[in-house]
């Protein structure tokens, strides 16, 4: 296993790591791009872990910041991140490309990184895999079920209610601290999910071209996503068939702090990477390792 | 900004160089030694700031990261604080050789405090020495961490400092073994044998009664100890679901004002 830091992009300006198996030959690489403003190791570190832990199977990988995060410096034109972003995966890509002869890739990414690796794949032919973790959601009625079955049973929800009426209930504080202390030149970065028609057409066309995705639901995102296969279900107009594979981890935080979580989603990443990277993959869809907690294929 | 990675082949270290931006360099270096863990992420962006700053004012700056943490080498279970000595030294030789200055600075934030204090026992090339929120008492920061982390997953971790040799607690998403839990219980930045150093500068977002004992007994020792107290907002030891950043600008201003008085920090 070899790491080097790395310098690319238009203007030489973006940073990143590339980490790569002892020996040469490899046909797929892993794009690995920032989650919100941490910087390119990734939350809890698990880019790097994973990085490793790929290269130690033989596939290559290299993870990134995009401009104006960790230690790529700022654009000095005024495009907008979803637009940026977008275009720096792609030379990402570009220099693996070259540098590397790499031509297949799949792009990994959490939150506005999930949304980003899956907007450059609306775009990119390249882009043949997507490892989203917890990605755009969207409520199906078995969601809404799971949501009021456990408020009805929820002393505290009922409390709330009652204090709701009563007039009892006290104003959350206003955010304070570190939103308002935030860098100038940061990217700004509404996330917003898109109109589910739109996601879905756009799942259509990349499953239509053979693209596969792996998607891993926390539940830190319990205002959106709560039982497993919802992903499935709220695409039943799109035939993903085994292109999909889905897992959720209901217990696991939104940045996995858990160290038991964290090798749940390494080891279930790993495995679905490590499957999508074998020419023989190309047969038959990737499948994950077991994971420990609910999975839908 | 330019990352590199440097140390031994077996034990590689990410840095990032700050070369000086339109100044004269100056003579002295600086180096910035982070945290440890989930403070290791909330500060990257802070140091990043800070790097910045110092290279318009004509320093060579490197910022790195620790054996096992970041995109250094090694597994965060590897990590010791006998080994974040030897790298913050690995790291004053290689700003010293990259930069051609031939003494350094010391910036350290939290755990970063401390280790940067261990690393300048018993060298006459460190300048001047900024202990930013520093970690005093390894114990108090075992049990600031123990509280953190009860806060953030609703169960209490136990006592860190009698956690088992063999054993690792999870603390905010990183590791935390029994040897290092051992090492930082019988650390105290007050019993470390500084040299005669050219200043000190003790900057902290709030009074703690560990701050106050630190500068009394750095200067009871004939040090010239600066202390500053600027409040800022948000806590280093603290997860959201956003992975915000802190960046106490006030307190980024003051160290950065600090450096650029240093007596001997004349453009060469």
């Amino acid at each position: 296993m070899r790491e080097r830091a790395i310098r690319f992009g238009s203007h030489g300006t973006l940073a990143g790591i590339v980490c790569e198996p002892a020996g040469r030959g490899a046909t797929r690489a892993v794009v690995m791009v920032n989650s919100g403003i941490l910087h390119r190791v990734g939350a809890c570190r698990l880019h790097v872990k994973l990085a490793r832990r790929l290269a130690e199977r033989g596939v290559p990988s290299l993870r990134f910041d995009h401009s104006g995060i960790g230690d790529s410096e700022a654009r000095r034109d005024s495009l907008p991140f979803e637009k940026s972003a977008v275009l720096e995966i792609r030379e990402a890509l570009d220099w693996l490309a070259t540098k590397r002869g790499i031509e297949r890739f799949t792009v990994l990414g959490l939150c506005s990184g999930a949304d980003m690796a899956f907007e450059a794949a609306r775009e990119e032919p390249r882009i043949d895999g997507l490892v989203l973790l917890d990605p755009w959601a969207y409520r199906t009625p078995r969601y809404w079920w799971t949501h009021y079955r456990a408020r009805v049973t929820s002393a505290a929800a009922w409390r709330r209610l009652w204090e709701r009426h009563a007039g009892r209930r006290v104003a959350p504080p206003a955010p304070t601290g570190p939103a308002a202390e935030e860098d100038l030149d940061l990217p700004t970065y509404v996330r917003e999910f898109p109109p589910r028609e739109r996601v879905a057409a756009d799942l259509a066309a990349m499953a239509a071209r053979g693209l596969r995705l792996l998607c891993l639901f926390s539940g830190g995102q319990g205002d959106h996503y709560n039982h497993a296969g919802q992903m499935r279900e709220s695409f039943r107009d799109v035939d993903l068939g085994e292109r999909l594979e889905e897992v959720f981890l209901p217990d696991a935080d939104h940045i996995f702090t858990d160290l038991g979580h964290q090798q749940t989603v390494l080891r279930t990443v790993e495995g679905w990477l490590v499957a999508a990277s074998d020419p023989a993959a190309d047969a038959g869809a990737p499948q994950a390792l077991p994971a420990t907690a609910g999975s839908s294929a | 900004m330019n990352p590199f990675f440097f140390g031994t082949s077996e034990e590689r270290l990410l840095g990032v160089h700050h070369p000086p931006r339109g100044r004269a360099p100056r003579d002295v270096g600086v180096l910035l030694c982070a945290p440890f863990g989930q403070e290791y992420m909330r500060a990257h962006r802070a140091f990043r700031q800070l790097g910045l700053l110092l290279a318009r004012r004509g320093f060579h700056v490197l910022r790195f990261d620790w054996f096992g943490t970041g995109d250094s080498a090694g597994d965060a279970e590897e990590g010791s604080l006998a080994r974040w000595v030897a790298d913050a030294r690995a790291a004053i030789e290689e700003l010293e050789d990259t930069a051609g200055v031939a003494r350094v600075s010391l910036v350290g934030l939290r755990l970063g405090a401390l280790v940067a204090a261990l690393a300048a026992e018993g060298r006459d090339d460190v300048a001047d020495l900024v202990l930013w929120d520093p970690v005093v008492e390894g114990r108090l920061y075992l049990e600031q961490l123990r509280k953190a982390q009860h806060v953030h997953a609703g169960e209490d971790p136990g006592d860190l400092t009698r956690l088992a040799p063999d054993a690792v607690a999870g603390i905010l998403g990183f590791p935390i073994t029994g040897a290092l839990a051992a090492e930082l219980t019988a650390a105290d930045l007050t019993a470390v044998g500084l040299p005669a150093l050219r200043r000190v500068l003790s900057v902290v977002a709030e009074e703690r009664e560990e701050y106050a004992r630190c500068d009394r007994a750095l200067a009871e020792r004939g040090l010239d100890v600066r202390s500053e107290c600027l409040p800022a907002g948000g806590s280093w030891a603290e997860v959201d679901n956003f992975g915000s950043a802190l960046i106490p600008h006030q307190i980024v201003q003051a160290i950065v004002a600090f450096l650029d008085q240093e007596p001997g920090g004349a453009p060469r």
